[in-house]
């Protein structure tokens, strides 16, 4: 009961402090949410329509002109202008006026009906891969109606009857579709994520500042004189934090959920589950760092290491297509597991089976933090043995 | 000529600063590397093969297993198992222990023999869009390759010959060429974007520093009672912040030109001319927030945490077009923005001055005016501690004056 009643005490003081520095309690508490619009209203379109085309049409006929007006009518392409010549295709590309290429040769149709060879190129700009991904999928599709029908005109002038040209179009069809997704939206599969990355940035400058402020405004010395154990400081000092943390990364899904239509499937007791796990891990982190550096330099540290921690994450571009290094570097975060669970329930709704291992990952990862600050936390004041801290942790100084 | 040397002196001592902050120094003159290091060994590769499927075969027949010699055979496709029911597959994608399922139907040989329409079905990881536009390319080849050797078999059978099938179908020949970056490299579309936010974020890091610093440290005073003028104050501060900035851009440039083979296809001369007005203006920036911050804390925190979203608002990635209303001209006001496209159309798309001409353009006119921003500024800070203000600090801090007087 009183080891209760000192770690709400620690809780007070700690709430108390982070509140009284507004500037830190602003980025604290409204930052991440802030961040969290600006990135929900970057992938506003959640879908990529209507990207610019071009099309250099040499050939003029009718059936150069149904060919263009499947391309109008796919919702992925828009037909910008049309191009004289090919030095024109190339100059709006360049000056990314078009994203998409189509040229029609001149002897397009006489080729098709004297059934001759003949070709049609599509170019994309792919030095933007979600325009070449978006692009390629529509002109694909296109491209397969197209074909379907232009060869079966084809193989009805060589005098082929209507059942047998249907057999031999019909064929194999490798049917795709996309699960959980089916529609390729850009923000169900970044925006909650990139959230909750920044979520995790400012959650461990608050936690950073835990140990190292005190420290500077040489008030750790206070609590060597409380009559309260090791843990119970830790304790104490981090629920704050992490009731937090974690309601604004319930805050952060909600908001995601009923204003952005984010998908929010699965059992919202393990999206909680893994989230706290994730705070305590990363909590660990931070208050290894806040244990052996100052204040200033631990939250610089923490930017520094914490910002690639995105891209390390694997989220987007997948570990298996890593070097090994940055494959090993990515698995030693506790973002990549945290991620991967949230998007696995969120998407996926999966079960205790699947996330129980990103969980047990991620306490791992919170005991070996949390020791290794142990360790640091005041080495100048403390023997150095282990023992002794390890003894020291279950009783008052 | 005086003027020169106030502003090397000043230079030299912020660079005596920068040294003598260990942790500053490591991340003004490493961290760059260290992101670039990491970020290399992420998007080494660049393209994304061997992703894990699973193929279910409920046909066993030698077409069938033809198929799945095609999907094995296919380089962004790995088989890893064989389940025996596409329920088997859901569970698999769901435990993220495969990234797609495809399904050969019962009667697949038959049916195709007897020229009814089969349907192999793909269901792919859309959780992760990579993956999904990956599998997608790579169903949509084997589907052609298998597609024109079936119709092909199926005109034999109707009696026709073999080259004249051939001829029919090269007939309508769709070819798809990815301008830029025909291999689809996602390293060649990334890289670039990572460069400028390490390069930028250490930038500010160190310049939004300068500032703060010295109101911490309470040096600012000598700084402004001495008869420099405003503009050799500043220049000073940012010149070596300016000259490590364009170093580490250099070098990080070459490293990725050397050992991820980044493309390089337009002029040199002109990308370097990017980067150094662009750095002109980050600096001038860095120096300009570090005038309104108090502290060190406050400087690095805000820094840091808009670094994400100003990229993401650039449209280097997710178009423009495509934010929201609000956003959209955000992303026009960070320089950012404009060496991102200025850069990947010099270094992807070989553009010249008519491309990029716009882009220097409005990157100086943003230096121009942070610099003038930051001049001001300094004239504001001045005024605050000049004698005529009565907030002066009692002792007057002359030349050999410590910084401990003021308070």
């Amino acid at each position: 009961m009183t080891s209760l009643r000192t770690i709400l005490g620690i809780m007070y003081a700690e709430t108390l402090q982070l509140l009284r520095n507004r500037t830190q309690a602003v980025i604290f508490l409204l930052i991440p949410f802030l961040i969290f619009l600006i990135i929900a209203g970057v992938y506003w379109d959640q879908i990529i329509l209507r990207i610019p085309t071009v099309i250099l049409d040499q050939n003029h006929s009718s059936l150069s002109r149904d060919m263009v007006e499947a391309i109008q009518a796919n919702e992925n392409l828009e037909i910008r202008c049309y191009a004289e010549n090919y030095e024109q295709v190339n100059q709006l590309l360049k000056a990314e006026e078009a994203r998409v290429a189509v040229i029609i040769p001149e002897d397009f149709d006489r080729a098709m009906s004297r059934g001759e060879p003949t070709r049609i190129l599509t170019i994309i700009d792919g030095s933007n891969m979600i325009f070449c991904n978006v692009a390629t999928g529509a002109m694909g599709e296109v491209v397969t109606d197209l074909s379907v029908m232009l060869r079966a005109n084809l193989l009805l002038s060589h005098g082929l009857l209507t059942d047998q040209v249907k057999k031999v179009l019909q064929g194999v069809q490798f049917a795709f579709s996309s699960r959980y997704n089916p529609t390729f939206n850009y923000a169900y599969f970044l925006v909650l994520g990139l959230g909750l990355y920044i979520l995790q940035q400012t959650y461990l400058l608050g936690m950073v500042t835990a140990i190292s402020r005190e420290r500077e405004q040489k008030t750790w010395q206070q609590f060597q004189f409380l009559p309260a154990a090791r843990w119970q400081i830790y304790v104490g000092k981090l629920l704050p934090y992490l009731i937090i943390g974690t309601l604004q990364a319930a805050l952060i899904c909600i908001l995601g959920a009923r204003a952005f239509g984010m998908p929010l499937h699965g059992q919202l007791w393990l999206v909680l589950v893994s989230t706290v796990v994730f705070l305590i891990a990363v909590s660990g982190f931070g208050m290894l760092v806040s244990a052996i550096f100052s204040r200033v330099n631990s939250i610089r540290l923490a930017m520094v290491m914490a910002m690639p921690s995105f891209i390390l994450s694997g989220f987007t571009w997948p570990l298996q297509a890593m070097h090994p290094i940055g494959r090993v570097i990515g698995e030693c975060l506790p973002l990549t597991w945290y991620l991967q669970a949230f998007q696995s329930i969120t998407m996926k709704g999966a079960g205790w089976d699947v996330i129980s291992s990103y969980i047990i990952i991620l306490l791992l990862m919170a005991v070996i933090c949390f020791s290794l600050s142990l360790v640091f936390v005041d080495k100048r004041q403390r023997p150095n043995s282990v023992y002794y801290r390890l003894y020291a942790l279950f009783h008052p100084y | 000529m005086q003027r020169l040397k106030n502003i090397a002196c000043i230079a030299y001592l912020e660079w005596l600063s920068i040294n003598r902050d260990k942790f500053l120094s490591a991340v003004v003159f490493l961290a760059v590397f260290l992101y670039l290091g990491l970020f290399g060994f992420v998007y080494c590769s660049g393209l994304l093969l061997d992703i894990p499927v699973a193929v279910v075969d409920q046909d066993h027949t030698p077409t069938s297993r033809d198929v799945i010699q095609k999907i094995a055979a296919n380089d962004r496709l790995d088989i890893i198992c064989y389940p025996q029911t596409t329920r088997e597959i859901d569970q698999l994608l769901q435990a993220n222990q495969v990234r797609a399922g495809i399904a050969i139907p019962e009667n697949f040989e038959k049916d195709i023999q007897s020229g009814q329409p089969v349907r192999v079905s793909t269901v792919a990881d859309g959780s992760n869009l990579i993956y999904t536009y990956n599998l997608r390319k790579a169903v949509i080849d084997i589907n052609r390759s298998l597609g024109a050797e079936i119709m092909a078999r199926t005109l034999v059978g109707t009696g026709m010959e073999p080259t004249r099938v051939e001829n029919l179908l090269r007939s309508v020949e769709f070819v798809s060429e990815s301008r830029y970056n025909p291999t689809f490299n996602y390293c060649y579309f990334l890289y670039l974007m990572l460069v400028v936010i390490a390069v930028q974020q250490t930038c500010l890091l160190g310049e939004g520093l300068t500032l703060a610093r010295e109101k911490e440290l309470n040096t600012w005073v000598q700084f402004a009672l001495s008869p420099m003028s405003n503009a050799e104050i500043f220049l000073g501060k940012v010149l070596p912040y300016y000259l490590i900035l364009l170093a580490n851009a250099g070098l990080v440039l070459t490293g990725a030109y050397l050992f991820l083979r980044l493309p390089m296809h337009g002029s040199i001369f002109l990308l370097w001319l990017v980067f150094a007005v662009f750095a002109l203006a980050i600096v001038s920036l860095g120096y300009w927030i570090s005038s309104y911050c108090n502290d060190v804390t406050q400087a690095t925190m805000i820094i840091c945490l808009f670094n994400v979203p100003m990229v993401l608002c650039s449209g280097f990635t997710w178009p423009t077009a495509s934010m929201a209303p609000i956003l959209k001209y955000l992303g026009y006001l960070f320089p950012a923005t404009w060496l991102m496209h200025a850069a990947r159309a010099i270094t992807m798309k070989a553009g010249g001055w008519d491309i990029v001409g716009c882009d220097i353009l409005i990157l100086s006119i943003m230096a121009l005016f942070f610099v003038s921003g930051a001049i001001f500024s300094t004239r504001r800070l001045r005024r605050k501690v000049s004698p005529g203000n009565k907030n002066v600090p009692t002792s007057s801090p002359g030349p050999g004056s410590t910084a401990g007087t003021v308070t």
